[in-house]
This record gives C-alpha cells, structure tokens and sequence, in this order.
C-alpha cells in the first residue's frame, strides 16, 4: 500500500512538473481567463451595491458583500476542475487504455494537470484581484485571525477535491452515454448557482435558507470563504461536519460510478 | 440589377447553410434535447438572481422585479441568437487563420466575409428565443406596463440594432486572430461578460454604463428595448443605435481587409 502511494506520488511530481511547463505556455489565454474570473463577481458586487444604495434590506453587511465579491474569483478559481469533459472523452475514443496498462492512473494525470494550471492561474489572478482589493479597500476588511486563514484553506482543499469527485462521477458518465456534453452544460448552470459564486447563500430568501445550508453544492465553494469571513450559516462545527460528511459521500459515489464503468468497458481500438 | 443579383445569392447562400444546420442537427438528436433541456435550466438559472435581489427590495434605482425579469428575457433572446449564429463561427476563427482553413472559404463563390462570420448555425440554442420571449412577456405583464404596438415598434428595431452591434464587437475580436496566436480565451471573456446585459444599465455605476452602450454594446441590446418598450426613453434614441451599428460595420470591414492582406494561408 505504502510502495503503491509512493509511485503514485513520483508520477504525480513528473506529472505536475510537465502540467505547469505546459500552462505557462498558455499564460495569454489563462490571463483572460482570469480577467472574466474578476469582472463576472464583479458585475454581481455593481449589482448588490445598487440594491443596497436603494434601501434593500440584507441579512448580511455591506462590507461582508464586498469582501466575498472580491475573494469569490479566488475561490472559484482553485475549487475549479474540468476533468469531466477530458476524461469522458477519453472514455469515448478509448484513450483510456493508455492509462489502463501502465502502473499508474488517468486520475492521477488528471489531479497532476489540475494542481498545476491552478499554480499558473493563481500567479495571474492574485495581482488582478489585489488591485481590485486596493480599489474597494476602504468597503472591506479581511480577518486578522491566523486559525481562520489556516482552516479556510483546510475546507477550500476539501472543496476543491469535492469538485473533482464530482467531475468524474460526471465524466465516468460516458461509460454509459456516447455525450456527457448535456450533464456538463447542466452542472455548468445548476453548481454555481447552488454553491454560491453567483449569489451569496446567505443571501437567499429565508424559505430556502435551510435547504442552501444543507446542500452538496454549499460545500463546494461559499463554505470556505463563509468560513474566512467568519459567517458560517448553521455554525462552523456543524458546517464542518456536513461538508466532512458529502466529502465521503462524493468519494463513495465517484469510486462506485467508476468501478462499475471499469467493468462495462469496451476499450475502443483495443 | 448586380445589387438584387448579389442579394439572391446571398439568400441562397443562407438558406443552404441553416438546411445544412437542420440536417446536422437532426443527426445529432440527443444533442439537440439536451441543449433545449439545459436551456430551460438556464432560463430558471437567469431569473433566480433577479427574484433572490427582489426579495430584499421591491425597486432597485427605480426597476421593479418585472421589468428586470423582462430585461433578463430579452438578454436570453440576445445570448441564444449570438449562440445559434455567432459563437460557432467565432469559435473557429482560430482554426480558421492558424491552420490555413480560411482558404477554404476565400476560394468559395460566396461574400468570404457573411460567409466567414455565419457559416456555422446551432438552430438548437434558438429555443432560448422562445424562453426569453416568454420572460420578456411575464415581466412586462408583472409590472403591470401597458405595451402598446407602436412601442413594439420602436422596440424591435432597437434590439436589433443592439443585436447587431454586440455582434459585430465579438466578431471584431474574432479578427484579432489575424495577429494573434489563439483568440479563443477572448470569446470565452466576452461569453462570460453577456452575463451584465441581464441587468438594467442603471444598477451600474456611469464609466460601466458608458462602456455598456458602445464598446460593448450589452445596454443597448436589453435595457433599452424594454425602456422603449416601456416609454422610458424616446425612440430616437435608435438613431444613436443606426449611428453606432454603421461604425462598427465600417470598423469590421476595414479590420478584415487587413486581416486579408497579413493572412498568408496555408497552401500558398
């Protein structure tokens, strides 16, 4: 077991060191990337601002808004996978067997490719987002308390996994359907809305404020920034729990969906 | 007489590239049911911003929740036109100058440039039109607006114009090709931008309001049909809209002429 995880750690390191030459080659267009990353959340913050400037009664700060506005992009960014479409397409045209005859995994290749774009992503998109925090600097404050910042990035790691288990459970999906294109685009449109990059949760009308706080996608994306900005919906050892528990349930789900592919493939060209 | 000559191959042209479209689309079925599935998730995904900020406030700078649910419906009639007849043509314009594929076009009897802009049709994202007619129409009718028809009249042109005028921006940034590696992110930018027309111009601050109405022309697209719609702004406004089209229009043709002259094609 011990010998295995060891491999499987040397291929990750070549693997990452591969995927982050390779995204540097692609800086242009990740900076672009990077560039709607900042600007959507920021048409959302215009949009907020105006309701508040009209009277709006939130049940959350002005200053909390901005401060999540801002950050989102960030967040948004490292709890971002698009395994899916690759490794259904893989599936598809049966490049898969590559990876099915070599002491390693295509899930290996995939986390390897993920980490490193985020790497590049991340050098783009901090310097935009610091401008913007320097811009709104006197409408927001980011938390002094260090536990906070260490236990934020401790759910956004277990989000960011969550999102990835998610891709595969989606991606597996082509084991079974020739075109995944239609669950891809649904989850494109059904995540970011339930996980809160394009509204605040707590922002919700108070009738489906309990169900947004018990939810998958919460965990996904606004749990480690609600915890960052120290607004946890149902408290923070609840919300640990919860976000621990669909953890496990996601892992569960993505290893059966894809044990139960394994065995229904075909191999194309094999 | 070389006018209405041109005119009919033209339309000749377009009718063979949607009938070729409907073939495509027929062939990929699933595809198609999947895409019109999604878009009616996409038409609730719209709408849930817009009823979420109206739970906290019944007017927002003078909008009401209908008003808005009417700008967002005119916004998806607006993204699922570009994405029937823009996006998939954009999308290849990469292709289409990287790897020499625009030859296959300029050899062609046909205008290169329409030809270029519009070969490619996705009738499917066409079902958005009808949704956001529906969204337009819900709103309009939950704000309680007296439409009358010669505000329809003034309405229709002035999306059009407005149609039209995103258009040719996203087209502009599909030329950059000619001097740039790869414009795909740029599209992928711009997609993503679309996202502001679903809101009145008047929840932004003013430098953003200006750039919504002539850069990239997303107001006048949206909140502008609706406030014709409305009376809220008089219809001469449109000749701004006539104005800003026509420039535009010369801007894309003087940028695809020299575009023409750096492109060295593939097989040459």
């Amino acid at each position: 077991m011990i010998v295995e995880l060891r491999r499987h750690g040397r291929v990750f390191n070549k693997l990452l060191v591969l995927n982050l030459s390779a995204s540097f080659s692609y800086r242009g267009e990740m900076f672009l990337w990077q560039v709607g990353n900042v600007l959507v959340p920021l048409i959302s913050l215009f949009v907020w601002q105006a309701a508040v400037a009209s009277g709006a009664q939130l049940p959350i700060t002005g200053r909390y808004l901005t401060a999540y506005f801002v950050l989102i992009s960030i967040i948004n960014m490292l709890t971002n996978s698009w395994t899916a479409y690759f490794l259904a397409e893989e599936i598809r045209d049966g490049g898969l067997n590559r990876y099915l005859c070599r002491a390693t995994s295509t899930h290996i290749n995939a986390l390897a490719n993920n980490v490193g774009e985020k790497v590049v992503k991340l050098i783009l998109l901090v310097p935009m987002v610091a401008v913007l925090a320097l811009v709104l600097g006197d409408q927001f404050e980011l938390p002094r308390s260090v536990w906070r910042w260490l236990l934020a990035f401790g759910c956004l790691i277990i989000s960011a996994f969550m999102t990835w288990l998610l891709d595969v459970m989606i991606g597996s999906l082509a084991f079974w359907f020739a075109d995944v294109n239609g669950f891809l685009r649904a989850s494109e449109v059904i995540v970011p809305l339930l996980s809160g990059a394009v509204i605040p949760l707590a922002l919700l009308p108070q009738a489906f404020r309990g169900l947004g706080q018990v939810q998958p996608f919460r965990f996904l994306v606004s749990f480690p920034l609600e915890v960052l900005l120290g607004n946890v919906s149902g408290g923070l050892a609840l919300g640990l729990a919860y976000q621990l528990g669909w953890l496990m349930i996601f892992a569960a789900v993505a290893r059966l969906v894809w044990w139960l592919g394994i065995r229904s493939y075909s191999a194309a060209g094999a | 007489m070389i006018m209405q000559q041109a005119l009919k191959h033209g339309l000749r042209v377009g009718r063979a590239v949607v009938a070729m479209a409907l073939i495509r689309e027929a062939q990929f079925r699933a595809q198609a049911w999947t895409t019109i599935i999604v878009g009616l998730v996409e038409v609730v995904a719209e709408v849930a911003p817009v009823l979420v900020i109206f739970s906290h406030s019944s007017r927002v700078n003078g909008w009401d929740a209908g008003l808005v649910i009417a700008i967002a419906g005119v916004a998806e009639v607006m993204t699922s036109l570009l994405a029937t007849f823009i996006a998939p043509n954009q999308s290849k314009m990469t292709d289409y100058i990287r790897g020499g594929q625009l030859d296959l076009i300029l050899i062609r009897p046909v205008a290169s440039q329409p030809f270029a802009a519009l070969r490619w049709v996705q009738p499917a994202e066409a079902w958005g039109v009808l949704t956001g007619t529906a969204l337009t129409i819900i709103g309009l009718s939950a704000s309680e607006v007296p439409v009358r028809p010669e505000l329809i009249i003034a309405a229709v042109p002035g999306f059009l114009l407005g149609l039209v005028a995103v258009a040719l921006v996203w087209t502009n940034l599909g030329y950059l090709a000619f001097w740039l590696t790869s414009v795909a992110a740029l599209g992928e930018l711009f997609s993503a931008l679309l996202t502001a027309g679903k809101y009145p111009l008047a929840f932004f601050p003013r430098a953003v309001r200006v750039i919504m109405l002539s850069l990239l022309p997303l107001g006048l697209a949206t909140t502008i049909p609706v406030q014709l719609l409305t009376g809220g702004v008089r219809p001469r406004l449109l000749l701004y809209g006539v104005g800003l089209v026509v420039l535009l229009a010369i801007i894309t043709r003087v940028h695809w002429l020299a575009g023409m002259r750096r492109y060295s094609s593939a097989s040459s």
